[in-house]
């Protein structure tokens, strides 16, 4: 049995107050001071004995009574073989379901995640009649069936995206989408409760508070009894990094992907795992490499591979192949590869200086120059004008090969070329504005205000410094970068 | 209005108005010859000056030749004394328990009150016949002996009154040493003395059976030495018949504190009691009527003229009442 409103439980303090009147309430006997004393009955111990057990039977009866008083106020829930605790009484209920990665363990050949359905299908058997029934996940993938009387729409709900297979990645922890399931229990005077059904892990049900208000949480232990110990992990595999880069020296386009294969929870500590792991690309497999793993420890295993020659990034996935590993979830990573991996990025400078430190990118360019030692970067510098023309020239294609378009004080783009820029910002490209006293913010405003974080405005100098004065552009918090990437 | 003289409050307030007033017209006699020191109005067991003829003797030198019967000189021929019964005081002896069993009952019907009432009724009887009075009480787990000795007079009256209004007023308290009393009082009772021992007589020796039985001994003892013995069993109507019942939790304590405290239901404690007091009564009547003792038994809350009257023919030579019987 548990206990809905355990705090109310102090009610038992009540029970003192029967055992007082039952002490001071206590027949006081009348004194009598008899001289034929010697002619009395003996032996009335016998009957004060009585007495006082007949007044302890009705001492109990009061304590009994007051103690169900407070049980019934703490609301009691039966529990059932399945490790389940209805409300005995009709109510509003959603099923929180947690699907987390970690909900992917097997045990006995069952994930714990498809354990929720059975534990949402009894929860639902033993709802008493009346009662209405919902579901949400911590997973927003997960269906979200609103309040019904059918209880059987949320089960055959969850079970149909059960059978699609394990948890996917992105999942909430159960505390974090707790809300979802309260969105859910409009408040209309009857009791609420949320069961929660997932693992004690701890995004898992060890994130969620015992109530919320007068809605009260239940959790549903698919991974053992709620107040038993929590069960290490199996022994299992799992790819703990997976890392690429290209691999030139093999040939152009060739890529080298890494993985670390990690043993956890070693049973044995004198095993060894012998592991595989599979590289697909779209879904096919492309390579296959074997490592050998000692227990408790990790091991690297490299697998190489050749993009087409005009394949972009693609999708790819590590799959460690275990069949019988308890944990799948660890077993893969996704990954996105491509030939050429490097970063084209387009200065363009809108106020260049014959005096190189005075340049307006000068120090940009030296840093972007100056990145590491496997030049991912390849940095060009152009005029405003060079920009234009490339672009009237070669059409919106000519941005295509740029990733990162860098404006640095040029005043405004013509209109032609602002709107070639914002499709290639739509596709991807990342844009970065940097304000200077060229900047024409109006025109900024006009042409790119879509695609700006705020709008600019300009102001003029109230203090001109010797030769003239010079239009300044003010409202923009520099530096101002605009950049979206699409893909990995 | 009240007597100025604390002798006579102290009279006043043992002795009730209406007894005081009913002796007047009584006298205190006895069925059997007493033997006294002085002359009395008591048939003396032995030849006197009195009016009756008891017998004739032979004349021997030396006797009064004033109390020759001359015709029966003439019809036998030879001297002849005219002897005439004599009468002699009374030496009277009252044995009072002033324990802490006497003193239940409230007003007129306390025991103590009602005892000492008699008591000093017939003290004053007997001081104005001008018999000798003694008295020695008990409480306290301790005697008190200092009047024992029969005396006679006003001053031994008041004496007497004193010591028992103290009685009254103590309160009755502790035990009454029954076997030390008798024992004190025996050696210095007077040749046929009236010993009358005013108790409850419900538990004189504290439940102890072999105390009890000698103090019936004891008792038997003054019988055989020639005094009369009168147990004036002083008892109140609740003893009888007590007025609880049911389920009513009694805590009763024993007055003389010899006896633990006992709690329960009236219904339980009282189961068997009448029969065994009845059969402590008959006890007591079989055993006095064995050593040739008289018990006149008195309860508080009756008139105390009509015990009194009643003790006084039971004195007289009167036969005993029936058996006292407890109505279940």
């Amino acid at each position: 049995m548990t206990l809905l409103a355990p705090l109310l439980l102090a009610g038992l303090v009540g029970l003192a107050l029967p055992l007082i009147a039952h002490l001071r309430g206590r027949e006081e006997p009348r004194t009598i001071v008899f001289a034929a004393r010697r002619f009395l009955e003996g032996g009335d111990e016998i009957l004060s004995q009585r007495r006082t057990l007949r007044e302890r039977l009705l001492l109990a009866l009061r304590l009994l009574l007051l103690a169900l008083v407070a049980l019934a106020l703490a609301r009691p829930v039966s529990r059932h073989e399945a490790d389940l605790a209805v409300l005995g009484e009709a109510h509003d209920a959603v099923l929180l379901i947690d699907g987390s990665r970690s909900m992917g363990l097997r045990i006995d050949d069952q994930s714990l995640f498809a354990a929720t359905g059975e534990a949402a299908a009894a929860l639902a058997a033993a709802l008493p009649a009346g009662s209405r029934i919902g579901l949400v996940g911590s997973d927003p993938a997960l269906p979200r069936i609103e309040l019904g009387a059918d209880p059987q729409a949320p089960v055959a709900a969850l079970r149909e995206r059960l059978a699609a297979g394990d948890p996917r990645p992105g999942s909430w922890r159960l505390g974090d989408r707790l809300p979802a399931a309260l969105a859910l229990l409009a408040d209309e005077g009857r009791p609420r409760v949320v069961y929660a059904i997932g693992d004690r892990s701890a995004g898992g049900l060890a994130s969620l508070p015992t109530s919320v208000g007068e809605v009260a949480v239940i959790p549903v232990a698919v991974d053992g009894p709620i107040e038993g110990p929590v069960a290490a992990p199996p022994e299992h595999l799992g790819i703990a990094a997976a890392t690429w880069e290209a691999a030139p020296e093999i040939d152009r386009g060739a890529l080298r992907i890494t993985a670390e294969i990690r043993s956890d929870a070693p049973a044995d500590p004198d095993r060894r795992h012998q592991a595989s792991v599979a590289l697909r690309i779209a879904g096919e497999l492309v390579t296959q490499a074997s490592v050998e793993v000692a227990a408790g420890q990790s091991a690297s295993v490299e697998l190489t591979h050749t993009m087409a020659g005009d394949q972009g990034p693609a999708p790819a996935t590590l799959e460690l192949i275990q069949p019988d590993d308890p944990l799948p979830s660890d077993d893969r990573r996704h990954l996105w590869l491509a030939a050429d991996d490097r970063l084209s990025v387009a200065l363009v400078n809108g106020d260049p200086s014959e005096v190189r430190t005075h340049d307006e990118v000068f120090f940009l360019a030296t840093a972007l120059a100056s990145e590491g030692g496997d030049r991912r970067l390849l940095v060009r510098n152009l005029a405003p004008d060079q920009l234009e023309r490339q672009l009237r020239e070669g059409g919106e294609g000519a941005l295509a090969g740029i990733d990162v378009l860098v404006l640095a004080n040029v005043p405004a783009p013509p209109e032609d070329v602002s709107r070639a820029i914002v499709a290639r910002v739509r596709e991807g490209m990342g844009l970065w504005v940097t304000v200077g006293e060229r900047v024409e913010a109006a025109a900024y405003n006009d042409r790119l205000g879509a695609l700006l974080p705020s709008s600019s405005a300009s102001r003029s100098s109230p203090a001109p410094r010797p030769g003239g004065a010079r239009r300044r552009a003010r409202g923009w918090r520099p530096p101002t970068s605009i950049t979206r990437r699409c893909g990995g | 209005m009240p007597d100025a003289d604390p002798h006579d409050q102290a009279l006043a307030a043992v002795l009730p108005p209406a007894l005081r007033e009913l002796i007047r017209g009584h006298a205190l006699t006895l069925g059997r010859p007493v033997w006294g020191q002085r002359a009395g109005r008591h048939r003396a067991a032995r030849a006197g000056l009195g009016q009756l003829f008891r017998a004739h003797r032979p004349y021997v030198p030396g006797d009064d030749p004033r109390l020759l019967d001359w015709r029966a000189m003439a019809r036998r021929d030879r001297p002849v004394l005219r002897q005439t019964e004599g009468e002699d005081e009374l030496a009277l002896v009252l044995l009072a328990d002033v324990s802490g069993g006497m003193s239940y009952g409230e007003g007129d019907s306390n025991k103590m009150r009602a005892s000492a009432g008699l008591l000093a009724a017939l003290a004053l009887l007997a001081i104005r016949q001008g018999d000798r009075v003694g008295l020695a009480s008990g409480g306290v787990g301790a005697l008190d002996g200092a009047l024992l000795r029969p005396a006679g007079g006003t001053p031994r009256l008041h004496a007497i009154a004193g010591a028992l209004a103290r009685a009254i007023e103590g309160p009755p308290a502790g035990t009454c040493p029954w076997p030390e009393l008798v024992a004190a009082a025996a050696p210095r009772l007077p040749r046929r003395s009236l010993v009358i021992a005013a108790s409850d007589l419900l538990d004189p020796c504290g439940g102890d059976a072999a105390a009890e039985a000698a103090l019936w001994r004891s008792f038997a003892g003054l019988r055989a030495r020639g005094h009369d013995v009168v147990l004036l069993q002083v008892l109140h109507r609740d003893e009888l018949a007590p007025p609880w019942a049911g389920g009513e939790l009694l805590r009763v304590l024993d007055p003389r504190e010899s006896a633990p405290p006992l709690e329960g239901r009236a219904a339980t404690l009282l189961r068997g009691y009448q029969e065994r007091l009845q059969a402590h009564l008959d006890g007591i009547d079989a055993a006095a009527e064995a050593a040739g003792i008289h018990v006149a038994r008195v309860i508080s809350d009756e008139p105390l003229a009509a015990a009194f009257l009643d003790l006084l023919a039971r004195l007289a030579g009167a036969p005993a009442p029936a058996a006292t019987a407890i109505s279940p």
